[in-house]
């Protein structure tokens, strides 16, 4: 009998450890887990930043009449929303999520925003095919339907 | 027999298993975090270069705004000239308008946050702009034609702009916008925020514009990125020294928030004539812990090199100090430069290059 109570210790004890064990490595896991999905989420809205800037100083480098589409995708990595501002003689464009404020210099001290929904809460969930033109100086970001191409380079 | 019962769940098996478990669980979570810490890097990388190309090109192919801005009225900073199309004053990209130029320049060494802020907006990065002629010389900063700007404009790196009756003279080879580092570590990629992480692109060539005949003058924008901190620094000091003529003046190289500083090199340069080496006193930085040091300087006409090393397996010296200490003969007003200075840590067998900030001084002659 005493023998059994022996074991039946040990076996409580081992399995404390092994519990132990696996909680720490849990927690571990569970933090490098958040700290990489929120890596992700910070490099895909930089990626979003970028290509906004990206696309908007192409516009102001060749000038009035031209235009072009580009593709924003509906929400940020772990299905976040998010909303692009600009300022009246603030050559920036910010992006907003729940925890993350991004801004990136763009060539254009206004840009005029006539997309639907607007850009200031943009979250529809779906991806929205944005155009962009330079109308005699004024950057414009307008939602004209989809992109004619299959898919003009974004993110 | 009862002594064995014991060993039934508790053994040295089982203690053995479980180090190599935990040996494994911790083996990986130390390549996750190489990894990751190598993504963020590459990330870091990434973002520079974009901010580097998307500042070089925004300078070269765009007016800026206003499109006739000068520097108080500026709110975003585009170099190109501007023409009359069809009735719209269109820019014309790589062509670039010197009173422009002249402006971002006496900005930057008034204002560097300032024109950082705009430039690169809210980021946590530090920039400077290296503009030189494509051919190696001054030559395409000489004799152009001004609309505005007029009097003197100082690079961050000391080459002066000098405008008279509308018409551009250079002192120096190339101009340093924004605030210079020296590029040794441009390669040197690290995670640990003591070392700076670079971006680095060499822009675009360009020509001036002269009335309407473009100039066959082409000059280099290099564009740098960086972050990481750097506050060590490898100044003159004091900066700004007035004195009589053909009298001596004396300052010191000082190295200031230095981390593991193995070895220094660099070059002083002024005015030939103008300044002439009288006598160099070793600094004591480099003989910290009480390690000795070897040192060398010779001189010549308008230049005086120094290089100084700690010996043997010994860790770098840390913390601020002093180089050297200079005395010169002065004649005539000059700047004074360090130029092509190195600093390198205690890494063996290759030592690193560490980053750092140079400030210029100057001697005036009353």
């Amino acid at each position: 009998m005493s023998s059994k109570g022996q074991s039946s210790v040990e076996f409580i004890v081992v399995l404390g450890l092994v519990l132990i064990v696996f909680i720490v490595m849990g927690i571990i896991i569970q933090q490098k887990i958040i700290k990489s999905s929120e890596f992700k989420a910070h490099t895909h809205s930089k990626r979003i930043i970028h290509s906004v800037a990206k696309n908007i100083n192409e516009m102001v480098t060749v000038g009035s009449g031209y235009h072009k589409c580009f593709t924003l995708p509906g929400e940020i990595y772990g299905s976040r929303g998010y909303n692009i501002s600009f300022f009246t003689d603030n050559p920036m464009v910010f992006l907003e999520t729940e925890d993350l404020t991004l801004s990136v210099p763009i060539s254009a001290p206004n840009v005029s925003c006539e997309i639907n929904p607007p850009c200031e809460s943009f979250t529809t969930g779906k991806p929205i095919d944005v155009w962009v033109s330079n109308v005699d100086g004024v950057i414009v970001l307008a939602d004209h339907g989809p992109c004619i191409t299959d898919w003009i380079g974004i993110i | 027999m009862k002594g064995r019962n014991f060993g039934q769940v508790f053994t040295w098996d089982m203690i053995f298993g479980m180090g190599i478990f935990i040996g494994i669980l911790v083996l990986i979570a130390y390549m996750w975090d190489s990894a990751v810490s190598e993504i963020h890097d590459a990330e870091l990388i990434y973002e520079m270069g974009w901010i580097a190309t998307t500042v070089g090109e925004q300078l070269v192919r765009t007016t800026g705004s206003p499109q006739d801005w000068s520097g108080s009225n500026v709110r975003v900073y585009g170099l190109a000239d501007s023409k009359d199309i069809l009735g719209f004053d269109s820019s014309v990209g790589r062509i670039i308008d010197l009173d422009k130029l002249l402006y971002l320049v006496d900005e930057s060494y008034m204002n560097y946050s300032v024109v950082r802020a705009v430039l690169l907006g809210t980021s946590k990065y530090d920039f400077y702009i290296e503009v030189s002629c494509k051919d190696g010389t001054s030559g395409c900063f000489n004799d152009i034609y001004v609309d505005q700007a007029s009097g003197l404009y100082t690079c961050n790196n000391g080459f002066k702009f000098h405008i008279t009756d509308h018409i551009t003279q250079v002192d120096g080879t190339s101009c340093i916008i924004g605030r210079y580092v020296q590029p040794q570590t441009a390669t040197y990629i690290t995670h640990s925020t003591k070392n700076a992480v670079f971006s680095e692109k060499l822009n675009v060539s360009n020509i001036f514009f002269f009335g309407e005949q473009v100039l066959d003058k082409e000059i280099e924008f290099k564009v740098v990125i960086y972050t990481g901190g750097i506050p060590s620094k490898l100044c003159i000091d004091p900066l700004e020294m007035t004195v009589a003529k053909d009298k001596e003046v004396t300052f010191d190289i000082t190295a200031t928030d230095i981390v593991d500083m193995y070895a220094i090199e660099f070059n002083l340069t002024y005015t030939p004539g103008a300044l002439n080496y009288s006598t160099l006193l070793d600094g004591n930085f480099l003989t910290c812990m009480g390690y000795p040091k070897t040192s060398f300087w010779d001189y010549g006409e308008g230049w005086l090199m120094y290089t100084a090393t700690r010996q043997g397996s010994v860790p770098g010296c840390s913390g601020n100090g002093t180089i050297a200490t200079i005395t010169l003969n002065a004649t005539s007003t000059s700047p004074l430069y360090l130029r092509d200075a190195k600093i390198v840590d205690s890494s063996s067998p290759q030592p690193k290059g560490l980053p750092f900030t140079i400030c210029i001084g100057n001697v005036t002659v009353t």
